[in-house]
């Protein structure tokens, strides 16, 4: 097999290899899969924020020609355990927040069953709830750890004498709403029995986990669940572990006996399927008269719902960022009466980087150093917290080739004084960072009679690309062509592998894939290139080499830049350009990560300036149920949008030498655009989203 | 006024030779596939410095379409200066009773009449 091709397939712009399955929509997504005699069903959700279901009349729902039965909490099938309150759905009475699942039904057409669920009449004790967070609620306190696993508070040197010692200090509370991860294919069940055994078509973002945890739910072994999902269209973290629904569907099917499609709406998503935590967080910075860091102080307040507690680890990557003798880092939480929040991509990076490369802005202006000079001032030589070096760090090189591409040198820094015709124009930084781990996983590569190559492995493509770049990584490690190969992924029936989360997937599946591959070569090799008629194949573990990784800080970093436009009469924000710059390692595939990139810098503006769950303080719910009012950026939003990176030779990250990419591109965007805002402007809007009524009411004001 | 039963058949809309200098600005929180925040339309005739007349309407503040007839009224005769139009905007505006969460508007509102109108003055 050696040398049968030319060049290596990592590298190459490769194009999807599921592309014509998905343009010509042949790809099945998980609502999608058609089984024999299957019903459909829709959930009731609760109308009271907090309380308790009295009683559920279904007379009127099963009455309607079509229904098969309507499940609540006293006729549902039990679930064996509730660890996690969330997912032990129509279990108890008890409502911990408005939208949540209180009933079922069940119709042989969504149409009918739709109906049904409109019919039930659920009877509510209601009590008075607790929705809003305040940075001085009285059930703020102190998580054991925030997510996943890092120190809830950190404290090095004496920072209230680092603040006292400095020449400049900047004081400021930044905040940020809650906002919903809206993957373009809402979350999805098809839940099918057969003896016993439990399949789902599930959209998710790692099938053989999801598996373990339904299984666990059902007190099934997890042997007796498959879970299914060969394309998903988007998850941003609110596919990462199961939702409510993949439960409700396994529980309705097994109680009509039926296979059940559960399509949650686009509207139940604001209630279900998790979201991004509302932040505040307080920023003290402290510097010398050089603009050297003399203190960081950074402390969070966010939410979880009192069902499960999910502390986000906002003020983490400020203790990885910036050199400082003196540093607090804090985390307090708030269980509300409020939807449980999750992972939406980057979560901690991307509110805690807003806050702190806003904080760095005010510092900058504050101390008259150039923002892009600030951050390569305090560039630490290893990771300030932990001491521990990095693998490689390459922010100044990011901030610097950024500063160059984008045209940053000669910039006035005074605010407010540029305009070109009725708009006001400002320039902003940020710096980007995000870790890059690996967690253990298996894969099987296969030799076929016919000359072709099978890689299979839990993995999932989300529509990242995965598959494309896993199949060139294996194609690689076999030393063939790419076409020669045929990556199986998204199916728990699948080798063991880790989730697409944590920018985590490509470093932990590839490793894996190589391992697999290199193994299978070797053995063919040792075979004499002959392959047998029934094939042959070998299994990889990478769980021994992931424990053995040597103690390193591994993180990639970026800077972004960006021109605004601000109307000066209206407040409404433009962005011309915007710019990413990103040391991440090897970049495996220039097509896919681009993509990914440019996908994350478009959700950081999208960020900055209109994703906001609006909090209904009377009904206790979020008021934006729909794209309507939720808005996302539109096409029109996004005008020069530019991702790039340098060449990062890293050999401490697995055999690819590739960092994540598929969070990075998120962090630190809507802080480039505030900042840009306030260089326009002189307003400074430490709230997002920067919306055109903040900057009117903070005096925005040109006309007559 | 409409009764009960009544259909409108057609809506007769008398020519406004004027309106041939006219502008319609829709002011939103993203670019496209937004509601107006507030819009204006307005109509201006102008000769030798001065409005002879206008027509101007506001969408996106109250339930139904404003038409700033106090605004218009002050403006027949009056310079065609961003002064005037400042003047005619705050007039029109003091009948605003705008609640805490739209008291933006009233600012907005101002700002698009007197750069819409001072952006016709100046067309060619």
């Amino acid at each position: 097999m050696a040398g049968t091709v030319d060049r290596p397939a990592v590298g190459v712009a490769m194009a999807r290899v599921e592309g014509l399955e998905k343009v010509t929509g042949a790809a099945r997504y998980a609502v999608e899969h058609d089984v024999e005699g299957v019903v459909h069903a829709s959930v009731v959700q609760s109308t009271v924020a907090k309380g308790v279901v009295r009683a559920v009349d279904a007379s009127d729902a099963l009455a309607l020609r079509g229904v098969l039965d309507v499940l609540w909490h006293e006729n549902a099938p039990r679930v064996a355990d509730d660890d996690d309150l969330e997912l032990a759905v129509l279990q108890r009475p008890d409502i911990a927040y408005r939208g949540q699942i209180v009933a079922v039904a069940v119709a042989d057409s969504l149409e009918v069953a739709r109906e049904a669920a409109a019919l039930v009449r659920v009877d509510y004790e209601a009590a008075p709830h607790d929705v809003e967070l305040t940075a001085d609620h009285p059930k703020l306190y102190k998580p054991d750890k925030v997510n996943p696993a890092f120190d809830t508070d950190t404290e090095r040197g004496d920072v209230e004498a680092g603040l006292a010692a400095a020449a400049t200090t900047i004081d400021a509370t930044y905040s940020t709403p809650a906002q919903h991860n809206n993957p373009m294919e809402p979350h999805g069940t098809l839940a099918l029995w057969r003896d016993g055994d439990l399949t789902l078509y599930e959209s998710t973002q790692g099938a053989p986990m999801a598996r373990d945890t339904i299984a666990k739910v059902l007190g099934l072994e997890p042997e007796r669940v498959r879970v299914i999902s060969p394309h998903v269209g988007g998850g941003f973290g609110s596919k990462g572990t199961p939702k409510p629904n993949a439960i409700v569907a396994a529980l309705a099917a097994r109680h009509v006996q039926r296979p059940v499609k559960l399509a949650v709406t686009r509207q139940q998503m604001f209630a279900i399927t998790g979201y991004r935590t509302p932040t505040i967080q307080r920023l003290r910075l402290g510097a010398d008269r050089e603009g050297r860091l003399t203190a960081i102080w950074h402390e969070v307040f966010e939410q979880s719902s009192t069902l499960r507690e999910f502390a986000e680890q906002t003020a983490v990557p400020t203790r990885t960022m910036y050199a400082a003798p003196n540093r607090r880092t804090s985390h307090r939480l708030a269980r509300l009466d409020v939807p449980t929040p999750t992972w939406m991509r980057a979560p901690g990076e991307t509110p805690g980087m807003y806050a702190l490369e806003c904080a760095m802005d005010e510092l900058a202006i504050a101390a008259r150093i150039d923002p892009v000079e600030l951050r390569i001032r305090n560039e630490p030589d290893v990771e300030p917290e932990s001491g521990v070096p990095f693998s490689s760090r390459h922010l100044v090189d990011c901030l610097r080739e950024g500063a160059e591409r984008f045209g940053w040198s000669g910039r006035d820094p005074k605010p407010g004084i540029r305009r070109e015709g009725r708009w006001l124009v400002g320039t902003g930084v940020a710096s980007s960072t995000y870790p890059a781990r690996r967690r253990p996983s298996q894969a099987i590569a296969r030799a076929e009679h016919d000359g072709r190559f099978m890689v299979r492995i839990g993995a999932a493509d989300i529509g990242t690309g995965a598959r494309t770049v896993l199949t060139q990584v294996a194609a690689d490690a076999l030393d063939v062509d790419p076409a020669l190969v045929t990556l199986e992924l998204g199916d728990s029936a699948l080798p063991f592998a880790m989730l697409a989360g944590g920018s985590m997937g490509t470093a932990s599946w590839g490793s894996a894939v190589v391992k697999a591959c290199a193994l299978l070569a070797e053995r063919l090799g040792e075979l004499g290139g002959e392959v047998p008629a029934a094939g042959f194949e070998v299994s990889a573990d990478t769980a021994e080499d992931v424990a053995a990784d040597e103690r390193l800080e591994r993180h990639a970093f970026g800077a972004q830049f960006a021109e605004v436009r601000v109307d000066a009469d209206t407040g409404e924000v433009r962005v011309p350009r915007l710019l990413g710059v990103f040391a991440a390692g090897r970049i495996l595939n220039p097509l896919t990560a681009r993509s990914q990139l440019i996908g994350g810098m478009t959700m950081g503006l999208s960020m900055a300036l209109h994703e906001e769950s609006v909090l209904d303080r009377e009904f206790g719910d979020y008021l934006n149920h729909d794209f309507a009012q939720y808005h996302v950026a539109a096409c029109a939003d996004v005008q020069q949008l530019e991702a790039t990176w340098l060449e990062e030779d890293d050999t401490h990250l697995n055999p690819m030498g590739a960092k994540g990419i598929g969070e990075i591109g998120i962090v630190g965007t809507a802080a480039a655009i505030a900042n840009a805002v306030h260089h326009a402007t002189a307003i400074r809007v430490r709230d997002l989203p920067l919306r055109l009524d903040r900057l009117l009411e903070a005096g925005l004001s040109a006309a007559g | 006024m409409l009764g009960p039963g009544d259909l409108i058949t057609a809506v007769e809309l008398t020519p406004l030779p004027f309106a041939r200098r006219s502008r319609y600005r829709k002011v939103r929180d993203r670019a496209s596939f937004s509601f107006a925040v507030a819009s204006l339309a307005a109509a201006v005739d102008v000769g030798d410095g001065k409005v002879r007349d206008c027509r101007i309407a506001f969408g996106g503040l109250a339930h139904a379409p404003w038409r700033a007839l106090r605004a218009e009224e002050l403006l027949r005769g009056a310079p065609a200066t961003q002064e005037s139009f400042a003047r005619a905007a705050d007039a029109e505006l003091e009948q605003a009773q705008p609640l805490r969460d739209n008291a933006f508007k009233v600012p907005l509102a101002r700002n698009l009449m007197v750069r819409t109108l001072s952006d016709l003055c100046e067309a060619p």
